[in-house]
């Protein structure tokens, strides 16, 4: 059963455009969302939440297909990071939990202190004076304090230190363990989705290139590299995103063993990263 | 709609004690009357009176105002609450914030101002709640956006008519002046007409603008 279902989500906003974009979310698993800025990662986002209507198409999200109606229920279940900082600023953590505790049925105070000391977030500090990183500390802290099913993050370590997010990596994997939480993570850095995720998603201008289960897409796809003149058109069917150099080329497929029984020596097959996937990937779709 | 109420209360908290504030001060002033000659202090008493309730009377807007800041209504909407909800506990709270300018402004009449003012109170509040009706129903489509546009719709009638009823109305009774009935009738009844109509089209607004909401998007 899915956390998420997405089928044929339709958006205009301006100039941008969400066209026919589907989607499922596996429960119980970590699916990392990854695409450029702009690609239309938090529109996607920002539909799942309730934040934005769909023009067309049906969102199923915690077995609701009704978002709106079951809008205060679904975001009970739902713990939200956002990219930005959207706090009210003159409100303090401890201030912020009164109203946080009036909105949210199962909130955790324990939990929330517990993680506000953790993270060395200081309580009767105002929001407006705490660091970048201290507020998605802060964000990170109620998204985790009131039992969430489902926990949306929007870009959650961009602006965090190493050391720090590696441990929240850590704590992610932990929650994996202790119970039946899905987790959607989008970023920027496909490291932490190397680490940690179990799918992949990948979005650009308002579409859905790919999404897999990570082993699958790093053992379907390999890197190939070998010299520009055994690129012809037949080549050229089994490589994706091809980008020459002064030295050969370089390029994605999913028919590595071919290539291998085509050209032997000549060409090398290596483990692609998830940033190498993205960037072929977008080399593919542009055409070159 | 309890959580969106707490909001607005929590949000216009010091609007809240503002009010009382103006309304113990001018109970005394009341009482301090019969022992101690306070019309020097009448002036600035008068005025800290018409400000207090300038912001009584608009209170939702300086609530907008402040959960716009650093766009915060973004985070503050996600947290769990219909949409509806939202749009009840605005018409909720701006209906208690009536009733609360009420008692400001009965507090104000009693320190040596006449009770002909009532009509005058009638009168923005019918009017007040026309084009509150009309914010809250462009809220339903824009959320957020076009602040400042909204704020003048709001703003704009409640001078036109502070300006064209409520100080015409003073001079008139307190000056005794007579213009006839046609006056009479814009002055007396012509408020609960128009507080008929505001409460009819509050209630209307209300229930319209419950459909339009979940239609919208709120960024």
């Amino acid at each position: 059963m899915n956390a998420i279902d997405v089928k044929g989500l339709h958006k205009e906003i301006g100039n941008f455009e969400i066209r026919d974009l589907s989607l499922d979310i596996p429960r119980g698993y970590i699916t990392g969302l990854v695409g450029d800025n702009g690609a239309g990662k938090s529109t996607l986002i920002n539909h799942l939440i309730g934040l934005l209507k769909a023009d067309r198409g049906d969102v199923t999200i915690l077995g609701s297909d009704d978002i709106e109606r079951d809008r205060e229920d679904l975001l009970n279940r739902i713990g939200l990071v956002f990219a930005e900082d959207n706090f009210p600023e003159h409100l303090s953590p401890a201030k912020l939990e009164k109203l946080l505790t009036v909105y949210f049925e199962a909130w955790d105070s324990t939990v929330y202190h517990k993680y506000l000391d953790d993270f060395n977030v200081p309580e009767n500090t105002r929001i407006k004076r705490l660091s970048t990183g201290e507020k998605v500390k802060l964000s990170l802290a109620v998204a985790l304090s009131h039992n969430a099913e489902l926990l949306i993050l929007d870009e959650p370590t961009s602006n965090l230190a190493p050391t720090f997010r590696m441990e929240l990596l850590d704590i992610l994997q932990e929650l994996m363990i202790d119970g039946e939480i899905t987790i959607l993570f989008s970023t920027h850095i496909t490291s932490d989705l190397e680490r940690i995720a179990d799918y992949i998603v990948m979005i650009d201008n308002g579409e859905i290139l790919f999404n897999m289960e990570k082993e699958a897409l790093l053992t379907a796809y390999k890197k190939v590299k070998g010299p520009k003149d055994i690129l012809d058109d037949e080549t050229g069917e089994l490589l994706m995103g091809i980008r020459e150099n002064s030295l050969g080329f370089e390029a994605m497929s999913n028919a590595p063993d071919t290539l291998r029984e085509l050209f032997g020596d000549k060409v090398i097959i290596e483990r692609l990263s998830v940033d190498e996937v993205m960037y072929f990937t977008k080399n593919n779709r542009r055409g070159v | 709609m309890k959580k969106q109420l707490y909001l607005n209360l929590m949000y216009s908290k010091w609007i809240w004690v503002m009010g009382a504030i103006m309304i113990s001060i001018n109970l005394l002033t009341a009482f301090g009357q019969s022992i101690i000659n306070l019309q020097p202090l009448m002036p600035f008493v008068n005025l800290l009176n018409i400000i207090v309730m300038v912001y009584t009377i608009s209170s939702i807007l300086n609530i907008d105002m402040r959960l716009s800041k650093n766009n915060s209504h973004r985070f503050l909407f996600s947290l769990p609450t219909r949409k509806k909800d939202i749009l009840k506990a605005g018409f909720v709270y701006h209906a208690f914030m009536l009733v609360f300018t009420a008692a400001v402004f009965s507090t104000f009449v009693i320190i040596g101002h006449d009770y002909h003012l009532y009509y005058g109170l009638v009168m923005i509040t019918g009017v007040s709640l026309i084009m509150m009706s009309i914010y809250l129903l462009i809220f339903t489509s824009v959320w957020m956006d076009i602040p400042y546009i909204r704020y003048i719709i709001y703003y704009v009638p409640l001078f036109i008519v502070y300006m064209f009823h409520f100080m015409p109305l003073d001079n008139t009774v307190t000056q005794n002046i007579d213009l006839g009935i046609g006056w009479d009738i814009y002055r007396f009844i012509f408020p609960f007409i128009v507080l008929g109509i505001g409460t009819i089209v509050y209630a209307a607004s209300y229930l319209y603008g419950r459909k339009k909401i979940v239609k919208s998007d709120i960024v």
